[in-house]
């Protein structure tokens, strides 16, 4: 059997992300005016693999390109690339496009992958941490991943005395934790879940934006 | 990589994006015979002929070198990381000569200052250019159950140790926690 607790954030997300509430300025001290804030972490924007991979694409294209100048022909008696002309035979075998179903449809697939090309041009940075502590633009950004999220909360679901084991798995918003206990021994499980999702919502409170928190009560080890 | 190798990634893929999409909206239309007045069949005979002109090894030739030159640039300009590795400290003004700080040596001695506290196992320490800023990054290895407070106050003492080499606003400070379960198994021993 498997009991369940949610918990939402105390303090509401920003939907933006960006987290600019005004320090007031008696706040800033001398530290912070010398060794000031970074910009927070952010991944790879999909503009940059998707340029990498029009480059490789580009890098394979000219190599075929330069294939097929070289390819069969003859240099002081002998063949500098063995093999078949690729392009040439594409070339001469082009007769016509007709009207019809068929180009419609390559005209589709053509809609979706420009479609998909300017998306990931206009796609942001993505955010892939949270912060702890102070949403102050001034202080020192201190970030982790949903890994290290993920982690805490377990630790934090272990310290209770019902559990036996503990698992966690989290994103920027949301950690669910999946906790085990002896099926011997007598439980409330929906008790358990909703205790175990304050003591880990409360052990997250510092986190910026502060996740959603669910418990999951396994009457075993969970696999 | 730089942001304007970004800029120009962004521009290029919207410039083809916005191409392909023009592009196949027409095939689509004309495909469903919606375009008035189009032919049913456009005729593709006459790169039949190119392999045969004179011109074709050349523009062979010239067209692969250049993919080839031009992606290879593209993909080397993604993979460069710009690095700092010193920043000028101001000086006696009567005192001929410069004084620089090493950022690498910085670092390190920061990642050091750090993993001192209690609540804080390794740290490591490296500078690089974030969006054009010059950043002093350190990784803190922290323990699942540490205490979260402790590791701001530890992060704080850090940069204020920090604002004392430094000269104002010239490096930026982001702590990044490696957090880990201290147990190899997440398993209470009974």
């Amino acid at each position: 059997m498997t009991t369940t607790g949610t918990t939402t954030p105390a303090v509401p997300d920003d939907p933006t992300g960006d987290h600019s509430v005004p320090a007031p300025a008696e706040a800033a001290g001398p530290a912070n005016e010398a060794v000031p804030a970074a910009p927070v972490a952010v991944g790879t924007p999909s503009a940059v693999a998707v340029s990498l991979l029009l480059c490789l694409a580009l890098v394979g294209l000219g190599a075929v390109v330069l294939r097929e100048l070289v390819v069969g022909r003859e240099v002081a008696g002998s063949v500098l690339v063995p093999g078949e002309e690729w392009l040439a035979p594409l070339l001469g075998s082009a007769t016509s496009v007709v009207q019809g179903r068929t180009a419609a449809l390559v005209g589709l697939g053509g809609l979706l992958l420009g479609v998909l090309l300017v998306a990931s041009a206009l796609a942001g940075r993505p955010l892939q941490s949270v912060r702890l502590g102070s949403r102050n633009p001034l202080d020192v950004p201190v970030d982790l991943d949903g890994r290290g999220v993920a982690a805490i909360a377990a630790e934090a679901a272990l310290a209770d005395d019902e559990v036996g084991t503990s698992r966690a798995s989290a994103g920027r918003r949301r950690v669910v934790v999946d906790v085990s206990v002896d099926p011997r021994d007598s439980h409330d499980e929906a008790s358990l879940a909703a205790d175990l999702t304050r003591r880990v919502g409360e052990r997250l409170a510092d986190l910026q934006p502060q996740p959603k928190v669910r418990v999951r009560v396994h009457g075993a080890v969970p696999r | 990589m730089s942001r304007g190798v970004l800029a120009l990634d962004r521009a290029v893929l919207l410039l083809l994006g916005v191409a392909l999409i023009v592009a196949s909206a027409f095939l689509v239309v004309w495909g469903l015979g919606r375009w008035p007045g189009s032919p049913d069949e456009v005729s593709l005979t006459w790169f039949n002929g190119v392999p045969d002109h004179p011109w074709w090894p050349w523009a062979l030739g010239i067209g692969g070198v250049l993919a080839v030159l031009v992606g290879l640039r593209a993909v080397l300009a993604h993979a460069r990381r710009r690095r700092v590795r010193r920043i000028g400290l101001p000086g006696d003004d009567s005192v001929r000569g410069r004084v620089r700080a090493d950022l690498p040596a910085v670092a390190d001695a920061a990642a050091e200052q750090l993993a001192r506290s209690p609540h804080v196992e390794a740290a490591r320490g490296h500078v690089l250019v974030d969006r054009g800023t010059t950043v002093l990054e350190l990784v803190a290895r922290v323990d699942a159950a540490a205490d979260l407070a402790g590791v701001r106050a530890a992060v704080d003492r850090t940069r204020d140790d920090l604002a004392v080499v430094l000269p104002p606003g010239t490096v930026h400070l982001r702590v990044r926690l490696d957090v880990r379960r201290s147990r190899v198994e997440n398993a209470r021993v009974a």
